[in-house]
């Protein structure tokens, strides 16, 4: 059997056995929903409503309703697309890289880090989509048959493999998602009595019956899934890097591009996640399960993406020196000095500078510092993408067409109204999902299990021994015993 | 559990460094200068000249040494060497030895020689015209019976592939060998130190009892590094002409006056390289010096003390790691091609280094297990190892893809010349590493099986190994020898022996600790690692 270090923190806090675990995920689902949660998807679903009209706005009168012009082709549309996509990383790097790393507590935080993948590649997409200013010859993104004569996708354009390695990415994450939710639903559907709910349980279960083969196939299929969804975690932020980064727009041509992206992107959807669980584990009681060991783990994720992006940032702007072209150095003299500068300053406060605090321990393990600072991140890589796009084109070639972009209230409403949109269906998710992967956590229960490891009062290792008496007998027990 | 080496170990080792040695030797002797053949469009004339800026070490005595030597092997051949001039078809002027200016007409010659390094002067640039037809022998007419036409690409062949040529005296080759190898060896160590730290820093508990390996393969930090001292040492020196920045001539107002140079010389300038240099070798040994002083003392004491210590300096050193592996991969090996620059490139040459690394500790545990050592290391570990290279060979294929494809499609003339040159010169080298570094093991160590059979992993993992090693071999020669590169008895030499000098200095290393951490807090977690 395994055996876990007792130097290692206890993932599952307090007394809890395999029956609590289901009890303490599904008792949000099975009761009625506390005040406070009608009213965030009542404030939630406003704003949403606000977005969709504003989308609709956009659609009936055209892109000119932005705030674009001339010079600065790009501007919020692409800042919150990149942003929604990178907010999405976070949720396949925990179920995919994390399981092969085998790290045993992304369990506490999988489920609800794909369901928020999810919904923030959904707000991502929407972004492209409204841009083509005729959403509804949208399909026309794909390589279809066509009776239009010569018209066909360009495959030289990074644009195009955006869409494909981000369908591919939303379907990946999408069945892995649903994959885990499979044997929880099972357990609702097991559970709950109103007989509507029991019929939409069970469908969604697919029949589940919990039976071995049942479940070693599904731990195959996540081992796969897994493997498959890796090179995805880097492809698609590449890919988006590749946007920019194939052009010869100074600023925006550098081969640092793919990597730095991916880790801005786990870095942004680690805050992200962040936000979320903080307010979760408190509003649906989940303390032992998203304790404060899970925080510092993502806190030191944190520390880490951001120095990497750290590192990127001054590697790019020592190249643009090293480089000798002009160009090149200008803009990032520009952004760091020029009429952007508040914005570039943001940017390196929020994401480089500020989650080297979590270097002190104390802070990484404060809860109220870790949730500002998730917030701070969130706002920080909005930055990073707006200071990339807006700040290297507001002033190209021409002094002439030099120019500032300057939001109207359409471009404010419709990244406002993504979020609503978010935060709605997150709470629909977190009302009638199971938050927490209950039965994959009761896998974890009996090596990382606080009382589990402190062995019930009787000191540490009392649980292996009674383990040892229920598998294999006294005997050959004690023989072990004596040779550990 | 003590590690002696067996007498076996030794005489493998030492045959390495003797053999290699030796056609190390032979290889030195043999090295030739760089001359440049040029066929003319219709083919009727071949123009032979010599880059004095490259290699200007040559006196006219061997040059006109060089087209004796080359009259007689073509006539051995039955051709018979013209000078065109002399025979009236040429309009190319009246005398035939020709000012490079004139003779480089096509841009590849004047991008690689562009960047000539050394600088002794401006002397005329040597240039022979010539051209050849069959000697009216019988042997000849029959020898050459309907390919009358490849009488001269015949020619060209020869002082391509060095059967004629003139003793290369200032020994770019030698230098730019000592480079790749010195950088090879250092950063295999590198990767182990930068493990082992990750290792500590990410409370993994899997490698325990493997760590002995990882410090007895960082602790042969000094070697590469004594190596690389050595070639900069004689850089500073003016032994060899590595660095062109590092060559005065370029920053003053002059002919060899190099305006990007010039506006580099803030960063690239002997002082501030050597300066960081030292630091960079400094605050790696240091960090590697008490890694294992502490790790011992964990043996000793006992205590998680020891542990934690180890934890909260292996996150330091990664700071350290982050900035320092980006700036010398630009000092050491990015300004040989002073000219051009790339973000990613520090990276890229990091996960070179990572897996070179990861490939050295899987072999050295097969090793020791195979000798009867280290029982506690089960199947599952030696998967695990397997699956880091597999997982690090996409991850170096990725910043190698992500790196070429992005300069190639922005097709930004200061950038692309790098590649240019790689794929004009060495196309057959440079794709076929990428594919040999990348796909092969995607292919082979796909499967858990393979990952589980010692010999798939041998034979792949060795593979890998030396294709690492052509890595870094293009990332230097382009820019040090241009397309005057052999794979011959140097560079294989000079490979065996310092992969014997490593090996050696390696089983020294794991000889002087105990092959298992005693008080490691995960030991037991690792013993009973079991996926």
């Amino acid at each position: 059997m395994h055996k876990e270090a007792s130097i290692r923190e206890p993932l599952i806090l307090g007394d809890k056995s395999y029956h609590d675990i289901t009890e303490d995920v599904c008792r949000p689902i099975e009761n009625d929903a506390p005040k406070a949660w009608y009213l965030m998807i009542t404030i939630a679903g406003l704003v949403a409503m606000w977005g969709i009209g504003c989308i609709l706005y956009l659609i009936g009168t055209g892109i000119g309703t932005w705030g674009l012009n001339k010079t600065v082709g790009w501007a919020w549309d692409i800042t919150n697309f990149v942003w929604w996509v990178g907010i999405g990383h976070a949720g396949t790097l925990i179920s995919a890289v994390l399981l092969l790393f085998r790290q045993k507590w992304r369990m506490a935080i999988n489920r609800s880090a794909e369901a928020m993948t999810i919904f923030a590649v959904m707000m991502a997409a929407v972004f492209p989509g409204i841009h083509m200013g005729r959403i509804w010859v949208a399909y026309w993104v794909f390589p279809l048959p066509n009776q239009f004569g010569s018209l066909w996708v360009n495959f030289n354009s990074p644009l195009l493999w955006d869409v494909f390695a981000i369908s591919t990415y939303f379907s990946v994450s999408l069945v892995f998602w649903y994959i885990g939710l499979i044997p929880d639903f099972a357990t609702i559907r097991d559970r709950v009595t109103r007989p509507v709910a029991k019929k939409i349980y069970s469908i969604l279960s697919f029949g589940w019956t919990g039976n071995a083969k049942a479940w070693n196939r599904f731990e195959i299929v996540s081992l796969v899934l897994a493997g498959l969804a890796t090179p995805l975690v880097f492809s698609v932020h590449s890919i988006v890097s590749m946007d920019f980064a194939t052009s010869i727009v100074p600023g925006w041509h550098t081969t640092i591009f793919p990597p730095y992206f991916v880790s801005g992107a786990v870095f942004s959807g680690f805050a992200m996640v962040l936000t979320l669980l903080l307010i979760m584990r408190k509003a649906m009681h989940l303390e032992n399960y998203i304790h404060v060991k899970h925080v510092e783990y993502m806190n030191i994720v944190i520390i880490v993406t951001g120095s990497i992006v750290g590192v990127a940032y001054i590697t790019e702007l020592f190249i643009s020196w090293y480089s000798g072209v002009e160009y090149e150095a200008y803009a990032f003299i520009n952004r760091a000095t020029g009429p952007y500068w508040w914005a570039y300053w943001s940017m390196m406060t929020c994401n480089v500078i500020s989650p080297q605090l979590f270097w002190f321990k104390k802070l990484r393990r404060n809860l109220a510092f870790t949730f500002v600072l998730s917030l701070v991140v969130n706002i920080g890589m909005w930055f990073e993408r707006f200071v990339i796009i807006v700040t290297s084109i507001h002033r190209d070639y021409i002094p002439s067409s030099w120019t500032m972009f300057h939001p109207t209230w359409v471009d404010i409403g419709v990244f406002i109204g993504t979020i609503g949109i978010f935060f709605f269906l997150f709470l629909l998710f977190a009302r009638f999902f199971p938050v927490l992967a209950l039965n994959e956590l009761k896998s974890i229960l009996k090596s990382s299990g606080e009382n589990y490891k402190e062995g019930f009062g009787y000191g540490e290792g009392y649980w292996d021994k009674q383990a040892h008496h229920d598998e294999i007998g006294d005997a050959e027990n004690d023989n072990n015993d004596s040779n550990d | 559990m003590e590690f002696k080496i067996s007498s076996r170990a030794k005489k493998v080792t030492f045959t390495l460094m003797i053999v290699g040695l030796l056609a190390m030797i032979w290889g030195i002797f043999t090295e030739q200068s760089y001359i440049h053949t040029k066929l003319s469009e219709d083919g009727t004339q071949l123009t032979l000249s010599y880059p004095t800026h490259n290699n200007g070490e040559n006196t006219d005595e061997e040059w006109e040494q060089f087209k004796a030597d080359l009259i007689i092997a073509a006539e051995a051949c039955h051709i018979q060497i013209m000078e065109p001039g002399a025979h009236g078809h040429d309009n190319h002027g009246a005398g035939h030895e020709v000012h490079a200016e004139d003779a480089h007409t096509d841009s590849h010659a004047d991008e690689t020689h562009g960047d000539g390094h050394g600088g002794h002067g401006h002397r005329a640039e040597p240039t022979w015209s010539i051209s050849a037809h069959v000697i009216h022998t019988k042997e000849g007419m029959e020898a050459w019976h309907h390919h009358e036409d490849e009488v001269l690409p015949a020619v060209k062949a020869m002082v391509d592939s060095h059967k004629v040529g003139m003793p290369d005296h200032q020994h770019n080759r030698f230098w730019s060998n000592l480079l790749i190898n010195g950088f090879f060896f250092f950063g295999i160590a590198l990767g182990a130190l930068f493990y082992l730290a990750l290792h500590y820093a990410t409370e993994s508990g899997w490698g325990a009892v493997i760590l002995r390996v990882f410090e007895a393969v960082m602790l042969v930090l000094p070697f590469g590094a004594i190596v690389l001292i050595v070639v900069f040492l004689a850089g500073t020196l003016d032994w060899n002409h590595i660095y062109m920045w590092m060559d005065e001539s370029k920053l003053t107002m002059g002919e060899d006056f190099d305006k990007l140079l010039y506006k580099k010389s803030g960063y690239l300038n002997q002082g501030f390289f050597w300066i960081r240099t030292l630091i960079y070798i400094g605050v790696f040994w240091i960090f590697a010096l008490l890694f294992r002083k502490w790790s011992k003392k964990e043996d000793n004491e006992g205590g998680v003390k020891w542990h934690f210590l180890q934890y909260r300096r292996g996150a330091l050193f990664l700071v350290f790691f982050a900035v320092f592996s980006s700036m010398l991969a630009w000092d050491w090996i990015m300004s040989i091609d002073a000219h051009w620059f790339s973000t990613l490139f520090g990276w890229y040459v990091f996960s070179g280094i990572w897996i070179s690394a990861m490939v050295m500790i899987l072999m050295t545990t097969l090793y020791l297990k195979s000798r009867g050592h280290l029982p506690q290391i089960n199947q599952s570990h030696i998967h695990d190892l397997g699956k880091w290279i597999f997982a690090i060979s996409f991850l170096w294929s990725y910043l190698w893809f992500s790196q070429f494809m992005l300069i190639w499609y922005s097709n930004i003339g200061e950038e692309v010349t790098y590649f240019q040159q790689r794929i004009l010169d060495y196309k057959f080298l440079f794709f076929g590493t990428f594919a040999i570094n990348f796909i092969l093991p995607m292919v082979l160590l796909m499967s858990r099986d393979a990952k589980r059979t010692w010999s798939i992993l041998l034979i792949i993992s060795s593979i890998v190994f030396v294709g690492h090693w052509m890595d870094v071999y293009l990332m230097v020669m382009p820019g040090t020898i241009m397309n005057n590169y052999q794979i011959g008895m140097l560079e294989f030499g000079m490979f065996i022996m310092f992969l014997g000098i490593f090996v050696h200095f390696l089983l020294r290393n794991l000889s002087k600790a105990p092959l298992i951490k005693k008080n490691h807090p995960m030991l037991d977690e690792s013993i009973h690692h079991d996926f």
